[in-house]
């Protein structure tokens, strides 16, 4: 969502050198629609929803504070918000370096071969959804693939625990989710790094750490940056994999508010709230994430 | 003389394909050498050898004496420059020229000391605030060079680095390079595909066919007294007649074109009634008209006339089949027409090859 609002404006600041005035404008107009249509109204709804109140069925119109009291009042949400964010950042920061050394892999070893690998990658995405969370529910469960492997190996006598149910477990899947997206990008930014530029700077005397600080990860940077928003935003939104791996311990701020816009006791005030108290700590953390890759990469 | 980089027995191989079938070769320090060849014929392969990113599948690398096979790029104390300048596109010029000195932790002044030095070098004084993928296809030759200068290389290794670029600037960029390499006192290895650069440049060429080293020498020794059929094709132009040796005494031999007979010179040992090649520069060979003062040669007739600019190339035919031609000056060329007899002749320096000699 950042992502292609960051890529949106930065396609403004582009054209408008150029362009000019009304004739930049009009070209943006479709975009501009677009994103009035689909996101900043229904976002604009939802925002002004968070000031109203919920009477039973009936929302208030109203302008106060109280839902964002509450959430800054109650330890629940603290917790959730919390664990929400540290599931997030933790997935993102297991997915995007996987990705990237992937994307190193399939692009520098496998060269032309790495084309077909990434063709089945996203042939993966096509399985759906809920169907992969389900198939990482059978690889960790109890009596799942991994457990009965180790057991059948000798190396744990009773099933590990932790495996499913547990923050482990949605780490994991969102992991496994999210890794095919996050290779994309990663892999179609490195497609501008060539093996002259890697062995120029081993010539010169670069090597491992530096290699990948100086040339690598600064290169790839566009991408690394986008695989990050997917991984990061979209661990953090997600509430079907904690609601079907996570265990009773591991829902996150994503099925709070869930449970506010459907069925009894729900209060959309409420969940609007939370949601946009959600989205700019989620923001927050994501840009100051960014700005630490930066300044890890100068030269 | 002191040996550079001395190459001792190389060969490599990928799988099946032999790109580099053992090449000894003895770089001089300071020395310009230029590898010679066609597409394909091995040169980046060998100056990949040298640099450290292929190991060979035999023998052994010397850098300054010192046996260097199977060490890392990073400890070699060569650079590299490719055709493609592959410059770090996320940096200004300024930084893509420090980068081997930040890594070696110079202090911040001496590293711009040095940026300085080497931007003045290759006369790219004020651009280095400018991004990499700002300049033009010349520029960026220049900073790769600056880039590789800066980490003081012992050898400086160039795979064909002015290729991309337009003629002109080609030119231009030939005797500057030459004119960095003397200032230095630098050893280059320059890979070229084109005879005409290595021709300008180079202190010494070694020509390359198919993973041999053909010949090495001077650019007037390979000019002049071309090792092989293949050299004396390569290097500049030249007339290669099919032929049959008459007769041989020592090391003149007289050959027969078209029933006509010249003498020439062989390196190779050749029998009478041999079939043979015989190779003569356009420059060497003179046209006369048929007269009493017509010396020596083979008759044949005028049939192409074409104005060069600076001299003029006449291709005559000897017995309506086999074309030589000749490079003749404005005023040697006056009256001549097509369809005109005329008698050829050139130097007894003309070399013959065998028929099989490569
Ligand atoms: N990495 C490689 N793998 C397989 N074959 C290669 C490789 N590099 C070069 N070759 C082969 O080796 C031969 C020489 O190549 P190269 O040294 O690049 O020639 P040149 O630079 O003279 O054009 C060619 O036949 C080429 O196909
Ligand atoms: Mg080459």
């Amino acid at each position: 969502m950042t992502d292609l609002l960051t890529a949106a404006s930065r396609g403004s600041r582009a054209i408008r050198p150029s362009g000019g005035g009304s004739g930049a404008f009009r070209l943006l107009t479709p975009a501009a629609l677009y994103y009035a249509v689909f996101f900043a109204i229904p976002m604009l709804c939802l925002f002004v929803l968070s000031f109203w109140r919920a009477q039973g069925f009936d929302l208030i119109v109203d302008f106060s504070l109280d839902n964002y009291w509450k959430i800054a009042q109650s330890p629940v949400y603290h917790v959730l918000l919390l664990r929400t964010v540290v599931i997030g950042f933790i997935t993102a920061l297991i997915v995007v370096p996987l990705a990237f050394a992937l994307s190193y892999v399939l692009h520098f070893v496998l060269a032309r071969r790495g084309q077909i690998v990434l063709q089945l990658v996203l042939l993966s995405l096509f399985s759906g959804y809920l169907v992969r969370i389900y198939a990482w529910r059978t690889i960790l469960g109890k009596q799942g693939l991994l457990n009965s492997t180790l057991m059948w190996l000798g190396v744990i006598d009773s099933p590990l625990e932790f495996l499913i149910y547990s923050n482990f477990a949605t780490v994991i899947t969102l992991t496994g989710l999210l890794l095919p997206l996050a290779v994309l990008p990663i892999y179609s930014s490195m497609a501008n790094i060539s093996r002259d530029h890697l062995e120029v700077a081993r010539d010169l005397g670069s090597r491992r750490a530096h290699l990948v600080r100086t040339i690598l990860v600064p290169m790839a940077l566009p991408g690394i940056r986008t695989a990050s928003a997917f991984a990061f935003l979209l661990a953090a939104g997600d509430f079907v994999t904690p609601s079907l791996v996570g265990g009773t311990q591991g829902i996150m701020i994503g099925n709070v508010i869930a449970d506010q816009f459907r069925g009894i006791g729900s209060n959309w005030p409420l969940g609007g709230a939370i949601a946009f108290v959600t989205m700019a700590l989620v923001l927050v953390v994501y840009f100051a994430a960014m700005r630490l890759i930066r300044w890890v990469t100068t030269w | 003389m002191k040996s550079a980089v001395e190459i001792l027995g190389i060969e490599k191989r990928f799988g099946p394909t032999v790109a580099i079938e053992h090449v000894d070769l003895a770089i001089d320090e300071g020395e310009f050498l230029s590898l010679l060849g066609a597409s394909g014929c091995g040169k980046s392969t060998l100056l990949r050898i040298i640099a450290g990113f292929e190991s060979p599948t035999r023998g052994r690398i010397k850098i300054q004496g010192e046996d260097v096979t199977g060490w890392p790029p990073h400890r070699r104390p060569s650079n590299i420059v490719f055709q493609r300048g592959a410059l770090f596109p996320h940096m200004n010029v300024f930084d893509n020229i420090a980068y081997s000195l930040r890594l070696r932790k110079w202090p911040r002044k001496r590293i711009a000391e040095k940026v300085e030095e080497m931007l003045a070098l290759v006369r790219l004084e004020d651009l280095g605030h400018r991004g990499a993928n700002e300049l033009s296809g010349g520029q960026i030759q220049r900073v790769a060079l600056a880039r590789a200068l800066a980490a003081e290389p012992r050898v400086l290794l160039l795979d064909e680095p002015l290729s991309a670029l337009d003629l002109k600037l080609r030119e231009q960029m030939q005797l500057e390079l030459r004119t960095i390499q003397r200032q230095l006192g630098a050893t280059f290895v320059f890979v070229t595909h084109d005879q005409t650069e290595a021709l300008v440049m180079s202190d010494r060429i070694a020509i390359m066919n198919q993973g041999h080293l053909v010949q090495l020498g001077t650019p007037r020794e390979i000019y002049t007294r071309p090792a092989s059929v293949f050299a004396s094709a390569f290097i500049g132009q030249t007339n290669l007649i099919r032929c049959t040796v008459a007769a041989v005494e020592g090391s003149t031999v007289t050959v027969e074109i078209g029933g006509q007979r010249m003498p020439a010179a062989s390196p190779a040992s050749l029998s009478p009634g041999e079939p043979a090649t015989l190779s003569v520069r356009p420059e060497a060979v003179r046209v006369h008209r048929i007269g009493p003062e017509a010396p020596f040669g083979i008759d044949a007739k005028v049939a192409e006339i074409i104005y060069l600019g600076s001299s003029i190339r006449i291709g005559a035919a000897i017995n309506g089949d086999a074309i030589v031609w000749a490079d003749l000056r404005d005023e040697e060329a006056e009256g001549l027409t097509p369809g005109m007899d005329v008698r050829l002749a050139w130097p007894p320096t003309a070399i013959v090859w065998k028929e099989t000699s490569k």
